[in-house]
């Protein structure tokens, strides 16, 4: 019998410890309402988390007991009557210490469609973790607007962490005055859309290809192989963006775009999305409509979070509240920086939602994230807490449970 | 009445006007009353036009029936919407050209104009509906042009793209060109060429590298410069050569016999020296701005260039060209009337011939059965300083003037 039990107790020990760290890895969000995506909203809800990826979502009656999943790990983060919302994605990250050291541009000449922007990326700079702290988990750190090819925009979950995931996010072109030198090609937006053309054109010509690897990088653009992101702001730039899109059957979003209400139904014809930038009660009036008409006109777009507060860090919080007072669809206002950018990267499947087998990226606010007044409470990644408010939200605060 | 009835009442009202307008639009236009100058001949009165979902339906004796919308135009002047064969409309001054190389043939403009610029609607006061916007001329070969019209929704204003190249002769292209002796080593602009000799050499390159490729047997597919310039050599380009200076019109001439083109003369504001040789080829001209006194490249303009062009028999049109000192297109009409042109020939240099040079005699140019409504009523006679549009209809909406307002 002795020997029996000598055996049996390490096996007990083991089983004991890996039924622990899994519990471990486990994580019950329980709060008030949570939008899992644009549309769908549980009114009251709980979410279990495992391995770092939503792996149940259940909604709550509300009545004493009815407590889902908490039964499965003591890891809990419990804030009744708190908002949950996904995490928000920043398609369009320029950080500007980063720009103004020039890190995002290659200032000799206008094509460098083989650069990566992720070469510039730095982990421990103390930048991401502020960038947490405003609820932002994912970045395309893209290169800046002075390069007519700038290169590859990465998609990034920064901080010094391990969990972090990495990709190429999308071919970054621009067509704005950036662009324009008299110092090298182009000297004009002629000049500009021409070698663009040429690249295009050269690309899809396999003589011409061969084994170049800066026509191999407009080759793999072709015909919506790869996510393209161009920069534009006046009619004439994004004419001569919508006539590139259309003429290589490109695929992907116009970025800055503050005169596209003029080119609606060409966009709206072409399929493409809009990144817009981020709003501020002092932005223009058509900035500020803008989002309204592509509403309309059911367009997807997105907002970036280019320089925006001192520390030139997105406060997308600021941005929701806006569109939302000029009367934007909340819901549209939310997902606009959540899924839609998510889908326009194409990585809608990791990230931008809740629902099941999505990263574990969300913001516990606590009231709705398009009021001024709510706070952020708590910032999850991959379900990890990497960011939680030291002080509890006051009684009074608004709710969203209303 | 209490403050929100009346709102009440006014938003209604406003609504009602608005519908009343937009259907407007719909119905079938007739004008009638005018003296109508359908784009050659005088005036003559006693014609009506008949408008039909922006094209002109019927152009004579027209009765208009209960449903139409009647615009008594009687007093006035109609006269089909002008045509300007040269313009920079919608072009920033500093972006007409691709200045990293000379000779930049597949640059398409219609990518740089800005369709919001005040440019085209001070062209539509004074009556212009279609413009040619062309490469500027600081490029030996600038690039293709396009046509477009100047007012109506964004969508539908661009008539023709790629359908003329610009060729520029003279000093122009080299201004500003620094000899790479002097010049700073790294500059941009220690580009070829740097005088009109060197110009010229690059046009001869240009069209001789096409050839080159167009008798090869074994080849690749052309890049799309070479496209353009084999386009040009087979006459499905019009290759619109700037030469404003005697010798730059005999350069042009001379060039288009050795390359075979078929050339449309721009600038020519020394033609009256070339009378003779310019018969002989044939060739249609864009005279630029009659009116100016001060040209590029040392030319000397003189005020019956228009007439003597007439006088031979050569096509000609008048165009506004691109000098800051240039006047309305239809100023400089009255400018070459001044210098001894017939009015009749005057208006046609203004609307039809010029459609026909630039191959939109199809669309615009004229008051025809089945070209686009582009029209303007004048308040009197289009060639005397007084006169002013009244309104300018484009594809059959008024655009500009009274009604607009």
């Amino acid at each position: 019998m002795k020997v029996q039990l000598r055996g049996f107790l390490p096996l007990l020990a083991l089983s004991l410890f890996l039924s622990r760290t899994h519990a471990q890895e486990r994580l019950v969000v329980r709060a008030g309402r949570i939008h899992l995506s644009g549309q769908q909203v549980l009114a009251r809800g709980s979410l279990l988390i495992e391995k770092g990826r939503i792996q149940d979502v259940a909604e709550r009656s509300g009545k004493p007991g009815d407590l889902p999943f908490d039964s499965l790990t003591p890891n809990k983060l419990v804030y009744e009557g708190a908002v949950v919302t996904p995490a928000f994605i920043d398609i369009h990250c320029l950080p500007p210490d980063l720009a103004r050291a020039g890190e995002l541009r290659e200032r000799n000449f206008a094509m460098a469609p083989k650069w990566n922007a992720k070469s510039a990326y730095d982990p421990f700079a103390p930048r991401w973790k502020a960038l947490l702290r405003r609820g932002v988990t994912t970045i395309a750190l893209a290169p800046d607007d002075g390069n007519l090819a700038g290169g590859s925009a990465a998609w990034i979950q920064p901080g010094p962490s391990s969990l972090t995931a990495q990709g190429e996010a999308y071919l970054k072109l621009s067509l704005t005055n950036a662009v324009l030198n008299r110092g090298r090609p182009p000297t004009s937006l002629l000049g500009a859309v021409d070698i663009l053309r040429n690249s295009f054109e050269d690309a899809r010509n396999p003589l011409e290809k061969g084994n170049d690897p800066v026509l191999s990088v407009f080759a793999s653009a072709l015909g919506g192989g790869r996510v393209v992101g161009i920069a534009c702001r006046t009619l004439p730039q994004i004419q001569a963006a919508l006539d590139l899109f259309e003429e290589d059957k490109l695929e992907g979003f116009l970025i800055h775009a503050n005169e596209a209400a003029l080119s609606l139904p060409r966009i709206k014809e072409l399929e493409i999305g809009v990144v817009l930038d981020p709003l501020s009660p002092n932005s223009s009036k058509k900035a500020l409509r803008l989002p309204l008409k592509l509403a309309k006109a059911k367009i997807p777009f997105a907002f970036s979070g280019e320089g925006f507060d001192k520390a030139g860090l997105p406060r997308f919080g600021f941005t929701l509240w806006t569109a939302v007072r000029q009367g934007l669809d909340p819901k549209l206002a939310l997902a606009s920086l959540t899924s839609v950018p998510a889908s326009l990267l194409k990585i809608q499947d990791q990230v931008g939602s809740l629902l099941k087998g999505r990263r574990a990226d969300l913001c516990i606010w606590s009231g709705d994230p398009w009021d001024l007044r709510s706070k952020l409470l708590c910032v999850v990644r991959s379900g990890k807490v990497v960011w939680k408010t030291r002080t509890q939200p006051k009684k009074n605060s608004n709710q969203g449970e209303k | 009445m209490n403050t929100q009835a009346q709102q009440w009442l006014l938003s209604g009202l406003f609504a009602t006007l608005l519908c009343a307008s937009g259907g407007a639009q719909e119905k079938p236009i007739v004008i009638q009353g005018a003296q109508v100058f359908t784009g050659e001949g005088g005036f003559t009165k006693g014609i009506s036009v008949r408008i039909v979902d922006g094209k002109i339906q019927a152009v004579g004796k027209v009765e208009p029936l209960p449903s139409d919308q009647v615009i008594d135009a009687s007093g006035l002047f109609l006269t089909p919407g002008l045509v300007d064969a040269n313009t920079a409309l919608g072009l920033p001054s500093d972006q007409e050209n691709e200045q990293s190389e000379e000779v930049t043939p597949a640059i398409q403009v219609k990518d740089a104009i800005d369709l919001k610029s005040p440019a085209f609607r001070f062209a539509l006061e004074n009556g212009v509906t279609t413009a040619c916007v062309s490469p500027g001329g600081y490029n030996v070969i600038g690039g293709l042009d396009a046509i477009l019209k100047t007012g109506g929704p964004l969508q539908e204003r661009l008539l023709k793209s790629g359908s003329g190249l610009r060729v520029t002769l003279g000093t122009l292209p080299g201004y500003g060109n620094r000899p790479p002796r002097w010049g700073k080593p790294t500059s941009l602009y220690n580009r070829r060429p740097t005088t009109r000799m060197g110009t010229i050499w690059e046009i001869r390159r240009a069209f001789y590298k096409a050839m080159k490729y167009r008798d090869t047997k074994v080849r690749r597919e052309p890049d799309r410069g070479t496209k353009v310039l084999l386009g040009t050599l087979q006459g499905k380009i019009r290759c619109r050569m700037t030469a404003r200076a005697d010798q730059d019109i005999r350069t042009a001439l001379r060039l288009a016999r050795e390359f075979g083109l078929k050339i449309v003369i721009d600038g020519a504001s020394e033609a009256y020296f070339a009378l003779d040789q310019l018969e002989k080829a044939g060739f249609p001209v864009l005279l630029t701005a009659p009116s100016a006194s001060l040209v590029p490249d040392g030319a000397t303009p003189h005020l019956d260039t228009a007439t003597l062009l007439a006088k031979k028999g050569i096509r000609f049109a008048i165009q506004t060209g691109r000098g800051i000192t240039r006047l309305p297109l239809i100023q400089e009409a009255a400018f070459t009337v001044r210098g001894g042109l017939s009015r009749e020939q005057a208006l046609a240099a203004v609307t039809s011939v010029p459609a026909d040079i630039l191959g939109i005699a199809d669309r615009v140019g004229s008051i025809k059965k089945g070209l686009d409504a582009d029209l303007v009523l004048w308040s009197g006679h289009p060639l005397s300083l007084g006169s002013h549009p009244v309104r300018v209809l484009i594809s059959g909406r008024t655009v500009q003037g009274e009604a607009k307002r």
